[in-house]
């Protein structure tokens, strides 16, 4: 039953959608009644701006309707790599509900059951993603925001989880982590007394659902086998608080159940050779698992903010969960020759059964509490400070059973293998962070301002682990962990915000960053951001952005006194970004844009090629993508407007240089060279005043470099589409 | 030109530039003394036989008093607890009784030409209580002087056109598309009232593997709290205190009796750029067993525990490290993530 919940509640909102379209269609036949837009002297402020047709609005009694609906058909033509293409865009051919909205507002702002009733839909049909947005307001009383949304994806690439990677066939098979999944979710708040100063009630709740199927791997009797699974888990987040006023501190409340829970399964019946397919090497005959996990979180979070005498804002939050979770585990296999380092048993033989059963379960309570404060010392000076303390520990345990029937090819019985019973593995990981951050801002005039600040922080991590190795058919101990590690980073950042002219703005902003440990080499430890933007518009039509983006993050050159100026990490990114919008007339619309991504990683690594140690091997990352978009409406007559777009995406990667695993110290080079592009148009036909017609047309080009993976996935994709768009709404 | 020379030619660049603009916005300003100070909203200091009410300001400012008349600020008056106060035109534009008096433009308080903090302020005066917006005061917006009306109509009035897209339908009547924007008073819809300003993201939707943000799917706001927040980049929460991407990505939440670290104390963008990537699975780079050896490399008691020959040779089929360790965001069964 609960898990027609989220499918209920997306049909009751269509169905009260459908209805309220139906009345306002009905209704609508009355004449228009909305008055005459009048100018006022501030109207010139916004002169170029369009203004909503008053054509398209019709009455409902006491409300406007703006509404349309947009339904149509798109056919799809697929050329090369149809995994990719799935994977990348997943459209399919078929009906197709477009961008569709319906609007009941109250004419004076004050409506019966409701002031404004908003409804917007996309992506319905053949669209892989389909989004449906409520919102219910009678703002004296009551408030409702609704999503539901729902994805569809498609997931085959021969560049992930792919054997033959490295070997690059001359026909690579797809990866074997491919997927078709469905998931749907949505969000659904209601707020009671939403206005009121004193006292606000809201209830929520967000139900999640994911199902499908999926291929995965195993590594187990001394081989890797693929396997497809069925995922299922869904979750279900209840939400209930109360907002209010107590003398003059604004009290937030909230206590959410979240209640999660996976039935993911796996059964797989037939002969299974991995991908070692020898048959002397192990295979598996059958193959189930059935893997329950039951999670819940309870979650409170208390929030309080007040203004002392209009110059000190005082503000705190105190967030505290706890998750648990608890499972079982079940794998039953049969199959042929499993290797005698994993079982013992001499090969060739027969693995009648082997079985392991494994019950365990975590917990994390998590506490948050941060606390800010703003002095206004004076109209142009603020000082703040923020604080925050954050602590969780996670503790986990499970035992675990196992038992192989083993017998020999020779037909004799290999004596059964049983391991397990009080064998069991306990983990605890503990977290703390401290961090505060002190800043200022100044604002000179009205045309220029600046903030500067610092901030410090510590982070201490500790992590055991002790036990027995889950699963292991010779008891053996996991490797044991006992770690403690802290680190503390501090970091000073500042930036300004000016005008020089009334139509030129400039923002700008840095931070600089170090620590002095690292928990993980990639982080950002020590890092110098550097962003910078210009917005300029000459005229109320035409505009222009440049902004450019640095960051250097790198590791600590020194920890604990020994220099790792060869054990690095070094992440270097610039971004230049740039856009010009251009209105020149009422019926022409002009956006264009030109990004070019930058980025240069290398990090030091350890590794092993062709059975030979790299201990100072370095892998790099380089990305080189530039990026161009134009668009453009244009309403060739009263009757005809047209819309084209291109974007392109063409990354040049790591260029002409390649990668040397073998050398010394040896280099791992990759990037993602590829292009990605679409071209679209849209001529959209004003039949009558009820009725658009639309035929567009959609191009996708994908090509990558044979870099990549091993084999390219190129494709075409070539998708006309027609549509009718009804308003329902007086058109003149 | 090494980047650190590069870094320092910037900032010197952008110290000449703020010097400049200084300069420059002083000068300009000299024309607009009038205005260069902020005001503070104090309506204790007005007498309250000024005040007229919104119906008196219908006369002159009609289409912004009827675009006003449909939004949540208009019918405050009518609500209890919010009987005594100030409501409507002058809760923000001050008593109005000499200004329609005189038709005095200079006796009301208008926010032409106001710095971003200072109208700012006008609006935090109520909504500051607000969970949503507690910590406007010290977020990323307010530290860059982004302000209130930035993004925000006060009118409700449509004064920016919504641009047609992929998913959205354009036609004659395509400035007038209701969106969310009606109700949140949002001068234009998501997502492009954030990449008016965000452009650098705008390039990551357009990758192959991305979040459905231009699909309609999904909003900015869905994981970023536009009006600040304790949290780096002002994300939201999930489930209390948990990170954003865990409210879709449930099964990612655990807890796990074997934790990969990495997830819980620094977060999911250790491996992933969550805004769209050519790589699959909007990893960070495009190979994984790279991303992986970036942190299990071991030097100098620094790095994750790395993986050891033989049977770890990327020329193997072990290239691709989770093909065994499937589970690598967590697991209740193995402590390699292999089930």
């Amino acid at each position: 039953m609960k898990s027609k919940i989220i499918k209920m509640l997306g049909l009751l909102t269509g169905a009260a959608l459908w209805l309220v379209l139906l009345a306002g269609t009905t209704i609508g036949q009355q004449p228009d009644a909305s008055p005459t837009p009048t100018k006022s002297p501030e109207k010139k402020t916004t002169a170029a701006t369009p203004k909503p047709n008053p054509e398209a609005v019709d009455m409902m009694g006491d409300y406007t309707i703006v509404s349309s609906l947009e339904l149509g058909y798109r056919a799809l033509s697929v050329t090369g790599d149809r995994n990719k293409y799935q994977s990348d865009l997943n459209n399919r051919a078929g009906l197709r509900i477009f961008d569709s909205s319906f609007l009941a507002r109250a004419k004076e702002g004050k409506g019966g059951a409701f002031d404004t009733f908003l409804v917007t839909s996309t992506g319905w049909g053949s669209d892989p993603y389909g989004s449906m947005r409520v919102s219910v307001e009678k703002s004296r009383w009551y408030r409702f925001d609704g999503n539901f949304r729902r994805f569809k994806y498609f997931n085959f690439l021969n560049n992930l989880a792919n054997p033959n990677f490295a070997t690059q066939p001359p026909n690579p098979i797809t990866g074997q982590h491919g997927y078709d999944v469905r998931q749907s979710m949505g969000d659904f708040d209601l707020t009671l007394l939403p206005k009121n100063e004193n006292f606000r009630f809201t209830l929520g709740v967000s139900p999640e659902r994911y199902s499908g199927p999926a291929y995965t791997t195993y590594h187990v009797g001394g081989d890797d086998f693929k396997l497809l699974s069925k995922l299922k888990s869904r979750s279900n987040d209840f939400r209930v608080g109360v907002d209010g006023k107590i003398g003059s501190v604004d009290i937030s409340f909230l206590q959410g159940f979240r209640r999660f829970r996976e039935d993911s399964s796996i059964n797989n019946v037939g002969q299974n050779l991995g991908v070692n397919p020898a048959l002397s090497n192990a295979f598996i005959t059958s193959f189930l698992r059935n893997n329950p996990v039951r999670g819940h979180v309870n979650y409170s979070r208390l929030s309080a903010h007040t203004l002392v005498n209009k110059k000190l804002d005082l503000t705190g939050r105190i967030i505290y969960s706890k998750a648990t979770t608890d499972f079982g585990f079940i794998e039953n296999i049969t199959g042929i020759n499993w290797n005698t380092r994993v079982t013992g048993a001499p090969t060739a033989n027969t693995l009648n059964l082997g079985s392991l059963n494994i019950i365990g379960g975590s917990n994390r309570p998590n506490a948050l509490g941060d606390f800010g404060l703003t002095w206004m010392a004076t109209d142009r000076l603020r000082l703040s400070n923020t604080f925050r303390v954050e602590t969780f520990q996670i503790s986990g345990g499970e035992f675990y059973t196992s038992a192989y029937f083993l017998t020999r090819t020779t037909g004799v019985a290999f004596p059964p293998i049983l391991a397990g019973g009080n064998l069991g593995t306990s983990t605890l990981t503990k977290y703390r962070k401290i961090q505060d951050t002190v800043e200022a801002d100044y604002q000179f005039n009205n045309r220029f301002s600046m903030h500067a600040g610092y901030r410090y922080g510590t982070r201490h991590i500790q992590d055991f682990r002790s036990g027995a190795n889950p699963g292991a058919l010779v008891p053996s101990a996991v490797p044991l962990i006992a770690e403690d590690e802290t680190n503390h980073t501090q970091a000073v950042f500042g930036g300004f915000k000016a005008r020089p002219a009334n139509n030129w703005t400039i923002y700008f902003d840095a931070e600089r960053g170090s620590a002095d440990n690292v928990f993980t080499r990639v982080g950002n430890y020590n890092h110098t951001n550097v962003r910078a933007k210009s917005r300029y518009a000459p005229t109320k039509k035409l505009s222009f952005n440049l902004a450019v983006i640095t960051r250097n993050n790198s590791n600590p050159s020194e920890i604990g006194g020994v220099s790792l100026t060869d054990f690095g990490v070094n992440i270097k990114s610039r971004v230049f970004t740039s856009s010009v919008d251009w209105t020149p007339s009422s019926k022409l619309s002009l956006n264009a844009g030109y990004n070019y991504n930058w980025l240069n990683s290398d990090a030091v690594v350890d590794y092993f090629y062709l059975a030979v140690r790299h201990p100072t091997g370095h892998s790099q990352y380089f990305m080189r993508n530039n990026f161009f978009t134009v668009d453009a409406v244009a309403h060739l007559s009263p009757r005809a407007t047209l819309y084209a777009a291109y974007r392109i995406n063409k990354d040049l990667g790591q260029g002409s240089r390649r990668e040397d695993p073998t050398g010394a110290p040896g280099f791992l080079v990759t990037s993602y060279p590829m292009s990605f592009q679409s071209p679209e148009a849209r001529l959209a036909f004003k039949i009558n005043n009820r009725i658009d017609w639309n035929v567009g047309y959609q191009y996708y080009n994908y090509r990558e470099s044979p870099l990549v993976g091993p084999g390219p996935q190129n494709y075409h994709a070539h998708m006309p589409y027609t549509s009718l768009r009804v308003y329902f709404g007086k058109r003149g | 030109m090494s980047s650190h020379s590069f870094i320092k030619s910037l900032l010197v660049c952008a110290a000449l530039v703020a010097a400049i603009s200084w300069q420059a916005s002083s000068s300009v300003a000299q024309s607009a003394k009038p205005t260069d100070k902020p005001v503070q909203i104090k309506p204790t200091a007005y007498i309250v036989g000024d005040y007229v009410g919104s119906e008196a300001c219908k006369d002159c400012h009609e289409d912004q008093f009827r675009a006003f008349s449909h939004t949540s600020h208009a019918d405050l008056s009518t609500i209890g607890s919010w009987k005594g106060k100030v409501t409507g035109c002058e809760a923000c534009h001050g008593p109005g009784k000499n200004h329609i008096a005189e038709g005095d433009p200079t006796k009301i308080i208008s926010f032409k030409n106001k710095p971003s903090k200072t109208i700012s302020e006008t609006c935090l005066a109520c909504h500051a209580g607000r969970e949503e917006h507690n910590n406007f005061r010290r977020g990323e917006h307010w530290r860059n002087d982004i302000g209130c009306t930035e993004c925000h109509s006060p009118h409700g009035e449509s004064t920016e056109k919504n641009t047609a897209g992929s998913n959205t339908f354009v036609s004659a009547a395509n400035a007038q598309k209701p969106g969310f924007s009606t109700l949140k008073m949002l001068k234009v819809s998501e997502p492009q009232l954030c990449e008016g300003c965000h452009s650098e993201v705008k390039h990551q939707f357009n990758q192959p593997f991305h979040h459905k943000v231009l699909e309609g799917a999904m909003k900015c706001t869905d994981c970023h709290n536009a009006h600040g927040g304790f949290e780096l980049k002002q994300t939201r929460l999930a489930t209390g205190a948990d990170a954003a991407c865990v409210k879709c990505h449930a099964d990612k939440q655990g807890p796990f009796v074997f934790e990969h670290a990495p997830v819980k104390t620094e977060g999911c963008v250790s491996c992933h750029t969550p805004h769209g990537s050519s790589n699959p699975r909007l990893l960070r780079t495009s190979r994984v067993s790279q991303l992986c050896l970036e942190c299990h490399s071991q030097d100098h008691g620094v790095g994750a525990q790395e993986p050891a020959g033989p049977q770890h040779n990327l020329n193997a089929q072990y290239a691709n490290c989770t093909s065994c360790h499937v589970k690598i965001h967590g697991s209740n069964s193995s402590h390699v993530f292999f089930r």
